[in-house]
């Protein structure tokens, strides 16, 4: 019972401690608030209801819709593949399915890497 | 009664009321359940014969009602955050009511009416908390005295503690003392870190305000109903298992561990937040022109150990908690339960299994991060002081700077030479013990460059400065006495004795209290516009400082002799009836000399003649605006263009504040 | 007086970076609950019937996409969906909190009271302590989830949010998607991890 422990006291301090080396990093990209405060004009735009920008609009609207439902369908599968090689009793497996999932959440549906983004990307 | 309006009573008041509805509710649930009112039949549920509702409180009659006590004391928490009003702001959000930023007090209250309520700047949530700091310090430092007088002589002194067999007196309530003293100081000291973050380094990285003001205000309320519940604790039948806890005597302990595990949880949870708006702050809200490698020293230091509340923390919270649930609910974490050793050894049963190390697992894990959490800030105050009042640049600031984040990393991966007589499997002894000397190197970086600092300096010695170096030698002291708790042989010897007690005085007065004292009398012209009694201020050092070397290696001559924690009494035969008599005169005098730095405050912020704008010539982004800070502290923004501590050097300049705006606006 | 006016492009940058350190903080809370399972359970696990976690995992992560459909909506103008996806989220989560309660804890009505646990309880030494631990911890995330998510839907029924101020809907979503993270962890660490031990003894 000690391998595993010992990883799972690791575990919380690499991920916790790679999102704080992270943060640090990104201390040293961000600029400080003078200089952010140029993004801020961005002027709010009217949502288009007809013409062509509403059909760009519905374009966009569909693929995000598709990406969301694409994530989806790659997490269920890794969920029945992951219920199944549990009989197979390997830890390091299941490990590896619960990273390779929680990678999907948190990229996709967290947008984590929008922390990382100084502008915001309208 | 103007006072009877402020959030403080108001807080308090409808506090109360959730208590009482907390305990009605699971009371009457009980009932529905068809379960008895009173949850512990061994325990008397009301008053017996010769006693008065008072006295069986404070013998402890309420753990006839355990979960009741339980759940009133959080709704307590809750009913005092909704009265106190920090929380108006995010219930109107919810009901879609826009409510814009507030600054400075409300039209017609008084000047002082806001800072016994929720107000959102980060000027009088400073205050606030170093206040209370103050309060809670002095009151832990009172209980310590009361058992300092009984240790001062063998056997048993003060009837209180059961030494006059017709006065009703036992020997929990020295170890309640004990308990109280070590966890409230603990507190004191997390609002002192955050009196000194939270005043200290949106000034000092010229932002106006941080970055969440009301996440900022309710960080610091939850605070006072955390203390008010950890006083409460002492009373209603006390705890004896120290500060730590450990079950499984927590798992036994006298009612008041529940409160003194609730009051701690939401302490930590200010910790949580305050750290969480300290590291947003630090990162998105410098000045123009303050690269990571321009902030003052101190933001370094808050940032690190904001790094290190934020996510250890959570550990201490958990570890609480499950005890708590474990004597509530009968949640076996902890509880081995031992049926039949063959069984639970194959795991063949669904019973038992508990394991007390794991507690001391999760607690150290945050506990030793914890005392990083204490020494950081205050080490970060050295290096800030040092260059000031030597009028030298600090030497080696980019390693003085990683340094605090090398031990908040460091400080993480040492939390088991705590527990090397624990039990727990003693291959991890060593891997442990050389991280532990590992955070000498840091530490040492540190140490080196304070000298290199004062090194040919022209070192003037006012009261910050006397603190500063007092500081470093107490912490000299702590330091030194370290590796031999941290290497395995020395520490199965010395574990749990009084060596260990004044190792650890010894670092939490040197990392902490010398200076955060020396904090309060430098900034006292910031935050008061008035400059402190010098002459009082060379006395409480010159009163504290002796004193302090005196008890703290005093107890640690007491613990090679054989003197152990938690104890009331000791053998005469060992020979250290006059160091312990002499602890505990110079932890009166210690004591007398804190009153005097309060009354010196308390009287000089009425009183004492006007400070100068800029009285120790710093340079500082906080000196080069008026003194006390204006609600809007940066009318214009600054712009750092240089070094921040190249004192004496010709021609540099570390901030340029552009001219305020004539006219207009 | 005037106050310096931060852009609310800031703030939501500011928000964000402090949502996420929150994380960061609750990822020690359920790290710590992870290894109180890995230390007191070790390579064993109770022999728990499959079908409801399989079950309530599966209604979890549906959720989870509604909530991202409903996010992408609001950034997309698409009220309607947006509107609609919370209340399928709110609903489903609720459908995995009462199988947790309902049909996980097993609480009954016999004889006129509460009766908890038909197939382990949380007394059944560290098996129990630990299974009740931390899927009641993360049922404590999953309602707090569900009021905030009902919050939401009740503003975004008075129109305050749109395409480019919509951050109370992001904090909405990141943090359902994180509490659907925290059951990625749990459910294998709970249910499929190590060898099953069956209740003997009882």
């Amino acid at each position: 019972m000690e391998t595993p422990f010992l990883v799972f006291i690791l575990m919380p301090l690499v991920i916790g401690g790679a999102l704080l080396v992270g943060l640090f990093l990104l201390a040293r990209i961000m600029p400080g608030t003078g200089k952010a405060s140029k993004a801020d004009a961005a002027a709010v735009q009217p949502v288009p209801s007809r013409g062509p920008e509403y059909v760009k609009l519905r374009a966009r609207r569909a693929a995000a819709y598709r990406l969301g439902l694409v994530v989806f369908g790659g997490l269920v599968v890794l969920s029945v593949v992951e219920f199944f090689l549990a009989s197979v009793g390997s830890t390091a497996l299941m490990f590896i399915m619960i990273v390779f999932k929680a990678a999907l959440v948190m990229y996709f549906f967290m947008h984590v890497a929008s922390v990382w983004r100084t502008e915001e990307a309208h | 009664m103007r006072f009877f309006k402020t959030g403080l009573v108001k807080g308090i008041l409808v506090g109360l009321l959730w208590w009482l509805i907390g305990f009605m509710l699971v009371e009457v649930i009980r009932v529905a359940m068809g379960l008895p009112a009173a949850w512990d039949p061994n325990v008397p549920a009301g008053p017996v014969a010769g006693q008065n509702a008072l006295q069986w409180i404070v013998a402890g009659g309420l753990a006839a009602y355990e979960p009741a006590m339980v759940v009133a004391g959080i709704f307590f928490v809750i009913g005092f955050m909704l009265g106190v009003g920090t929380m108006s702001d995010w219930l109107k959000w919810v009901r879609g009511i826009d409510t814009p930023m507030h600054h400075g007090p409300k039209e017609g209250d008084p000047g002082w009416f806001r800072y016994f309520g929720a107000d959102y700047s980060h000027k009088v949530i400073g205050l606030q908390y170093g206040v209370t700091a103050v309060i809670l310090l002095m009151f832990a430092g009172t209980l310590a005295l009361i058992f300092r007088v009984e240790l001062a002589n063998p056997e048993l002194q003060l009837s209180l503690f059961g030494a006059n067999p017709e006065v009703q007196g036992t020997l929990n309530w020295f170890n309640t003392l004990v308990s109280a003293h070590g966890m409230i100081m603990i507190g004191s000291i997390l609002l002192g870190v955050g009196a000194m973050s939270n005043y200290l380094v949106p000034l000092m990285i010229g932002a106006n305000d941080m970055a969440f003001p009301r996440l900022n205000s309710f960080a610091f309320w939850i605070n006072v109903p955390g203390a008010l519940l950890l006083v409460t604790a002492i009373f209603i039948g006390g705890w004896n298992t120290g500060w730590t806890g450990y079950p499984p005597l927590s798992a036994q302990a006298p009612i008041g561990v529940q409160y003194f595990f609730i009051g701690v949880f939401f302490i930590g949870m200010s910790s949580i937040l305050g750290s969480l708006n300290i590291i947003v702050t630090t990162l998105t809200m410098r000045a123009r022109g303050m690269t990571m490698f321009r902030m003052p020293i101190f933001v370094w230091a808050a940032f690190s150990t904001a790094l290190i509340q934020l996510t250890a923390t959570q550990l201490i919270g958990l570890s609480f908690l499950m005890v708590l649930i474990q004597r509530i609910l009968g949640l076996g974490f902890f509880n081995p339960g031992f049926p039949d050793i063959t069984v639970i050894a194959s795991s063949q049963l669904w019973e038992g299994g508990g394991n007390p190390i794991l507690f001391q697992h999760l607690f150290w894990f945050y506990s030793h991060p914890a005392v990083y959490v204490f020494i950081l800030p205050g080490l970060g105050i050295i290096s800030e002081l040092l260059p000031v009042f030597s009028r030298k640049p600090l030497f080696g600031y980019k390693w003085i700077a990683l340094s605090s984040m090398a031990i908040a990393l460091v400080g993480f991966l040492v939390w088991a030479h705590h527990m090397f007589v624990s039990g727990m499997n003693t291959y991890l002894r060593v891997p442990f013990m050389l991280s532990t000397l590992l955070v000498a190197v840091p530490t040492g970086v540190k140490f080196f460059s304070w000298l290199g600092t004062l090194w040919g300096g022209r070192i003037d010695l006012k009261t910050p400065m006397l603190f500063t170096l007092g500081a470093i030698s107490v912490f000299l002291i702590g330091g030194l006495t370290g590796p031999p708790l941290g290497t395995v042989t020395t520490d199965l010897q010395l574990h749990d004795t009084y060596y260990v007690v004044g190792h650890f005085h010894a670092t939490m007065f040197g990392g902490f209290v010398f200076p955060f004292f020396a904090a309060l009398y430098y900034w006292f012209p910031k935050f008061s516009g008035r400059q402190y009694n010098e002459r009082l201020g060379v006395i409480h050092f010159a009163l504290m400082t002796p004193a302090f070397w005196v008890m703290s290696l005093g107890q640690m001559l007491a613990g090679t002799r054989g003197m152990r924690r938690r104890v009331a009494d000791y053998d005469p035969a060992w020979g250290i009836d006059g160091v312990q008599l002499a602890v505990s005169i110079a932890a009166f005098i210690i004591a007398f000399s804190v009153l005097l730095m309060v009354i010196n405050l308390l009287w000089s912020s009425r009183r004492a003649p006007r400070a100068v704008a800029n009285p120790w010539r710093s340079r500082g982004l906080e000196w080069q605006i008026p003194s006390p800070v204006p609600e809007l502290s940066y009318a214009t923004a600054p712009v750092v263009v240089g070094e921040p501590y190249d004192y004496g050097l010709p021609g540099s300049t570390y901030v340029q504040l552009a001219p305020a705006m004539t006219g207009g606006d | 007086m005037s106050a310096i006016v931060e852009s609310p492009q800031v703030q939501v940058r500011r928000n964000r970076m402090g949502m996420w350190l929150f994380f960061v903080s609750e990822a020690f809370l359920f790290g710590g609950l992870l290894i109180a399972r890995f230390f007191l359970w070790g390579d064993t696990r109770p022999d728990l019937p499959q079908v409801v976690p399989l079950g309530i995992t599966a209604v979890l992560l549906t959720s989870s996409f509604f909530m991202n459909r409903a996010e992408v909506a609001i950034a997309n103008d698409d009220r309607k969906t947006f509107q609609r996806g919370l209340l399928i989220t709110a609903f489903l989560g609720f459908i995995f909190f009462l199988g947790v309660l309902i049909f996980e804890w097993g609480w009954t009505i016999e004889d006129g009271a509460f009766v908890l646990g038909n197939h382990i309880h949380p007394t059944s030494g560290v098996y129990g302590a630990v299974l009740y631990g931390m899927t009641g911890m993360h049922a404590l995330h999953v309602l707090s989830g569900i009021v905030i998510i009902m919050i939401i839907w009740n503003l975004g029924r008075k129109g305050k949010f749109s395409a480019e101020d919509h951050w109370g809907v992001e904090a909405t979503a990141i943090y359902w998607h994180y509490i659907d993270l925290i059951w990625i962890f749990f459910y294998p660490a709970l249910y499929l991890i190590g060898t099953a031990v069956p209740a003997g003894g009882h």
